[in-house]
């Protein structure tokens, strides 16, 4: 991407007077993060506004003020966790309990799922003993059964093994958005800081050609590092991708197929910050 | 103003609802505050009304000030402004659909920007911008234009738009400094 072409688009002045979707107020909020330009660029807006409030300066009737004081004496303050949804990893006042709640949905959800799944196990069990009593001719899809079975406890185990790295305290969730270009690209990244573990889980990328593959980036102090190519695109898939013990931020670039070792930034098309 | 010390010391007492603290928030804030939303507003009631809006919000928001997306007065002055342009927004409505005849749309289509912004105080302030650029950040900024919306009112095209904005704020924040240095 070209960051002079973007500063010039005029989304800085958008973004700092508060006029752009939430989703471009996500782009350039992460974009400040990676490029000192485009940090440089907002605070030269915001002063200048700043500077233009000064010197704007009027003085309001003597009244207001305690009017003011009477309207707030009477009003209750949003605490930081009842409005606040934290994505971050860094440990806020409230997450724990963001997380909690967070954890115990995912902990209900997978385990009504595994539930069915053993019920499914326990009739299919139930069927393999009338099976057994019958002749050798069945015997067969008696095998078959078995099979699905141990599919059913392989399934149960990566589901516990999923469940255990989603819902850790060390896991992050990062959400990435797709970036002006991709508007609707949407993905998600878990990151485990402690096991440098990383997972991606696509949910709307579109099929590229075959000469394309999607990439995976992790931002580091402003330097891309590869975190591997992302094989399935569908939505739901999921990918364990390359180990980071540091990350600023996930990105997602289109590249010539097999990768590339530095991302092509004009084809940019998720990114999130942790 | 405050210094950044006694900026960060009151909003600590203030998310700690300390109302007296929020008082030295009031005293330092409040002409600039009132001087843009009576800008936007163009009336003392109703910019009076927007700014007790504002410093109720910022009461009641506190805690989801983050130093590190701007400076605390980067984040009133935001408030502040949205607060009054929507205000402004649907007050306007309300008159646009009583008063809009013939006469009034063929004034606003030609209106040239030394009226407009006369009228309202702005091009006192923005004086030393050349009037294109001075229209540019009377719409953008006290009437809460999108760029796109700015070129659409205005009937230039958008790439005129950007380059004007960016040459204006980039004007406004030097001639301030300039200003600073001289007073």
């Amino acid at each position: 991407m070209d960051i002079k072409e973007y500063i010039a688009s005029g989304i800085i002045a958008d973004y700092v007077f508060g006029s752009v979707s939430k989703q471009e107020h996500q782009e350039v909020e992460c974009m400040s993060k990676i490029y000192p330009e485009i940090k440089a660029e907002i605070t030269l807006i915001q002063e200048a506004i700043e500077n233009m409030a000064i010197n704007a300066k009027e003085k309001p009737s003597p009244e207001l003020k305690q009017r003011v004081m009477k309207a707030i004496r009477a009003t209750q303050q949003v605490k930081p966790n009842q409005n606040i949804i934290p994505l971050k990893t860094t440990p806020k006042k409230g997450s724990t309990k963001f997380y909690a709640a967070a954890s115990i949905l995912v902990l209900i959800a997978l385990g009504t799922y595994t539930f069915f799944l053993r019920q499914d196990f326990n009739k299919i069990e139930f069927q393999n003993k009338l099976f057994v009593s019958k002749n050798d001719s069945l015997n067969r899809q008696l095998n078959q059964l078995q099979l699905e079975n141990n599919y059913s406890n392989e399934l149960i185990s990566q589901l516990d093994n999923s469940l255990q790295f989603v819902t850790n305290v060390n896991t992050s969730r990062i959400q990435l958005s797709g970036t002006a270009n991709y508007p609707d690209n949407q993905a998600e990244v878990y990151w485990n800081q402690s096991t440098s573990q990383t997972l991606f889980i696509s949910k709307n990328l579109p099929e590229l050609s075959i000469n394309e593959s999607y990439q995976l980036w992790v931002l580091i102090d402003g330097e891309p590092r590869d975190m591997g190519i992302i094989e399935n695109n569908e939505a739901g898939d999921v990918s364990m991708m390359k180990t980071t013990n540091k990350a600023n931020a996930f990105a997602v670039t289109i590249e010539p197929k097999g990768g590339s070792v530095v991302p092509t930034l004009e084809k940019l098309c998720l990114i999130g910050n942790v | 103003m405050l210094s950044k010390t006694e900026i960060k010391e009151t909003i600590e007492a203030v998310q700690n609802g300390d109302a007296a603290a929020f008082e030295t928030l009031y005293d330092a804030y409040s002409e600039a505050m009132y001087g843009i939303s009576f800008k936007i507003l163009k009336d003392r009631k109703t910019a009076e009304d927007a700014v007790q809006d504002a410093f109720v919000k910022i009461w009641s928001k506190i805690h989801s000030f983050d130093s590190t997306k701007g400076s605390f007065f980067t984040w009133i002055l935001n408030i502040n402004r949205n607060t009054a342009i929507d205000i402004y927004r649907k007050t306007s409505k309300k008159t646009l659909v009583s008063i809009q005849n013939e006469s009034n749309y063929v004034t606003s289509k030609l209106g040239t920007t030394s009226q407009n912004t006369e009228q309202i105080g702005i091009s006192d302030l923005l004086k030393v911008l050349p009037a294109q650029e001075q229209e540019i950040i009377e719409y953008m900024y006290f009437k809460g234009f999108t760029q796109k919306e700015t070129a659409e009112a205005l009937n230039i095209p958008l790439g005129t738009v950007k380059t004007r904005s960016r040459k204006a704020l980039k004007g406004l924040k030097e001639l301030f400094i300039l200003l600073a240095t001289w007073i």
